[in-house]
């Protein structure tokens, strides 16, 4: 053979050769130190520069799935004008030897989906947010437990810890902080369009069913669509709230154990009462919100999250009052859902726990709720003895807050069923709504699947 | 060493970078996947659990929806075939404006299917400009919901999937007919054969290597393509009623937990699915060719 030729074989051979250890060695590089990227989402928490010893700075990589960084409204508002950006600089500050290094990943789902491919390859983010109960729990191969990391005062002063505990107990693994309150989830109306009707749900709330049905024939005789829904038919919103109160939070876990069917007469009867709404011609998927706001539709569902939006689109043609009791059997009355419906985690590729809980402990303090509660962020706080009149002095704020503390407030059931569970409930209501599936074909499926999901674990 | 033996042995080697990577980025994951369809995976950790993934597959009734989903995507082939071969003809016979329609037909093709899926879903949206039109035109009253009645929603759907690829198919039909020799269409000419008879007579049988082409590679991408144009337009719903097979296994791999497992097993199906497919369009198409 030439040597030439001899040459380029080599060449092949050793080619060949680093093509293969490469792709080898992908998932592998658990102790990798290579540099965090902040524009792109892959950067690992193993990639922070851990030379803390060597006077570097500790990197912690922090997924944002909740903060605003872009204001649809002001596309010139700079970054460092955004609440976290402000809440960062401040922590770095505090400590000089942690470089915060924030990326914004979409949330939802979508953090969840992302959240679970950097687990599998080892190359999660030091810090995210996450939906809380089992949406986290499902995810928990990934997830560091934090207990050693977690001081009694720091637990004592937040509610909302049965979320981020495994099986929703009081004690045992914690994979989560939890991060500010939902509030309790309501109907938030227009008032000129429900006087317009003669109807004043602050003298006359609508106590039952057929009250509320009553109401919502009267709106609908005054020439405006009642009620704005997602395309789900806010199962999550509003559906769950007439589902949990029917057969209590006792009752919910029943029926994701399999010790109670979704398809029973209670059940039923709610479903039937509720497609009856959409029968009545009550409801409009269409935009729900912008229609809302618009002043088109009467009433949508929803807590403190819609409330800044809808107080400035009707300011004070805005009202807010509790859902209707589906039945006067109800297990639990006058309430609604909500809660602690996110947390945050640190991921088991995380090199720095305990620095991403301190990081996270500042997120969730005091100061800093109010402080971002005050920015407009879509969370109330989920402080222990915290006086609203500290932070707000607008009355439905003041309102929410105090639902979110009562009893008769539901922790959020989609974030008790298994999460696949909940995305296929979702799912097939959208059927439900449009008249597609039989209500009791929708509960039937429902059970299917949840023997389904239980069969498989 | 033997010349001969020297020359095959450069080949070979020559071959072996090609190989690892294919070997790397296709066949490992191929194993891969088809070992962990006999486990219970969450990406971290897995365990055997035999055959309980396709047992699942195949009794808990949702791999009919699926497949009934992909076989409406199948059986629209037969459209998008006919328009690319009548454009195509156009465009070959060179009407009038076929430079400007030549690349208006392309346009499509090169857009991301999610793009082309974001516009339809706004276009086709309860306020979106096709209700509007349909209302100006007093067609409707203009309330349609297109996206989330099943019928609508398949249409919707499928009108995407003609839009992105009739520029596609009428470019591999247009390179079809460039093969065919003038002189037979000359010949023709000359015996008298009007247009229609050349079409049927000489086209279309001259094209038939050309349909075989086309129809196999669509009736794959209705298998294993699909899946960014249905994220992007209908997300799988109503309900699970427009998800195809592989938008499931992305539901399976990626939003639901420790089922990755059932995901590579699904995969599995699909692999066989499409081979299936694709070996009887082939054979009957050999068959046709003879």
């Amino acid at each position: 053979m030439h040597s030439n030729q001899r040459k380029t074989l080599a060449l092949l051979l050793a080619g060949s050769l680093a093509l293969l250890s490469a792709c080898g060695s992908g998932s592998n590089n658990s102790n990798g130190t290579g540099s965090a990227s902040a524009g792109g989402g892959t950067a690992s928490a193993s990639s922070a520069s851990a030379g803390t010893s060597t006077g570097e700075k500790t990197k912690l990589v922090f997924w944002n799935t909740s903060y605003p960084t872009i204001d649809e409204n002001d596309k010139t508002k700079k970054k460092e004008d955004f609440y976290i950006y402000k809440a960062i600089a401040r922590y770095e500050a505090a400590n000089p030897n942690v470089e915060i290094v924030i990326q914004d990943i979409p949330d939802g789902t979508n953090a969840m989906t992302k959240f679970q491919t950097a687990g599998i390859a080892n190359n999660g983010p030091d810090v995210t947010n996450l939906w809380s109960g089992n949406y986290t729990m499902d995810l928990k191969s990934f997830i560091q437990p934090l207990n050693d990391y977690l001081k009694p005062t720091d637990i004592d002063a937040m509610t909302g810890w049965n979320a981020v505990t495994e099986n929703f107990a009081d004690t045992g693994t914690i994979y989560g902080v939890p991060d500010g309150s939902d509030g309790t989830i309501g109907i938030l109306y227009n008032k000129k369009l429900f006087a317009a009707a003669g109807l004043d749900p602050e003298q006359n709330p609508p106590a039952t069913y057929d009250d509320f049905v009553a109401m919502l024939q009267k709106l609908k005789d005054s020439g405006v669509t009642p009620i704005g829904s997602e395309q789900d038919g806010d199962f999550v919103y509003f559906l769950d709230y007439w589902f949990a109160q029917t057969v209590g939070t006792p009752g919910i876990n029943d029926i994701v154990n399999g010790k109670m069917n979704f398809n029973n007469p209670k059940l039923l009867q709610v479903m039937q009462g509720y497609v009856q709404l959409y029968k009545k011609g009550f409801v409009t998927n269409d935009q729900p919100q912008t229609q809302f706001y618009n002043r088109k539709v009467a009433l949508i569902f929803g807590g403190y999250g819609y409330l800044n939006d809808a107080r400035a689109a009707l300011g004070d043609d805005l009202g807010m009052m509790k859902i209707p009791n589906f039945s006067s059997e109800a297990l639990v009355k006058n309430g609604g859902i909500g809660g602690t419906g996110a947390d945050f985690v640190v991921s088991k590729s995380s090199k720095h726990p305990e620095e991403a809980v301190k990081f996270i402990l500042f997120l969730v303090s005091k100061e800093e709720q109010i402080a971002r509660f005050k920015d407009g962020y879509g969370k109330l706080l989920n402080l222990k003895n915290i006086d609203p009149s500290e932070f707000t002095n607008d009355p439905y704020v003041v309102k929410q807050q105090e639902w979110a503390g009562e009893p008769s407030t539901i922790f959020w059931p989609d974030n008790i069923y298994p999460s696949e569970l909940s995305d296929y409930i979702s799912s097939m209501n959208e059927l439900v709504v449009k008249q597609q599936l039989d209500v009791r074909d929708f509960l039937a499926k429902l059970d299917q699947k949840r023997d389904e999901i239980n069969k498989q674990r | 060493m033997h010349f001969r033996t020297k020359e095959s042995m450069t080949g070979y080697l020559s071959l072996l970078p090609a190989f690892a990577a294919l070997a790397a980025i296709v066949f490992y994951p191929m194993v891969n996947t088809f070992f962990h369809s006999f486990t219970k995976w969450n990406g971290a950790e897995s365990h055997w659990i035999g055959l309980r993934n396709y047992t699942f597959i195949f009794t808990n009734g949702e791999l009919w929806t699926l497949l009934r989903n992909n076989a409406v995507f199948l059986l629209s082939i037969p459209g998008i075939l006919l328009l690319s071969l009548v454009v195509s003809v156009l465009l070959f016979e060179e009407v009038r404006g076929w430079r400007f329609f030549r690349s208006l037909y392309y346009i499509p093709t090169i857009l991301s299917s999610v793009v082309v899926g974001m516009l339809m879903k706004m276009m086709f949206s309860q306020s979106g400009v096709v209700n509007q039109l349909l209302h100006a035109l007093g067609l409707t009253d203009g309330k349609t919901e297109w996206l989330t009645q099943v019928p609508t929603a398949f249409m919707v759907l499928v009108f995407c999937f003609y839009w992105q690829t009739l520029g596609q198919g009428a470019l591999i039909f247009l390179s079809g007919l460039s093969a065919i020799s003038h002189e037979i269409f000359e010949s023709a000419d000359l015996d008298g054969a009007g247009w229609w008879q050349r079409l049927f007579h000489i086209t279309i049988p001259s094209l038939v290597p050309t349909i075989v082409y086309f129809t196999v590679t669509n009736a794959i991408y209705c298998f294993i393509g699909l899946f960014s144009l249905v994220y992007a337009v209908t997300q799988g719903g109503p309900g699970r009623e427009t998800t195809p097979i592989d938008y499931m296994i992305y539901i399976k791999a990626f939003q639901t937990p420790d089922q990755l497992g059932y995901a590579s097993a699904l995969s599995i199906v699909l692999f066989a699915i499409a081979l299936l497919a694709s070996w009887v369009q082939i054979r009957l198409s050999n068959r046709f060719q003879d």
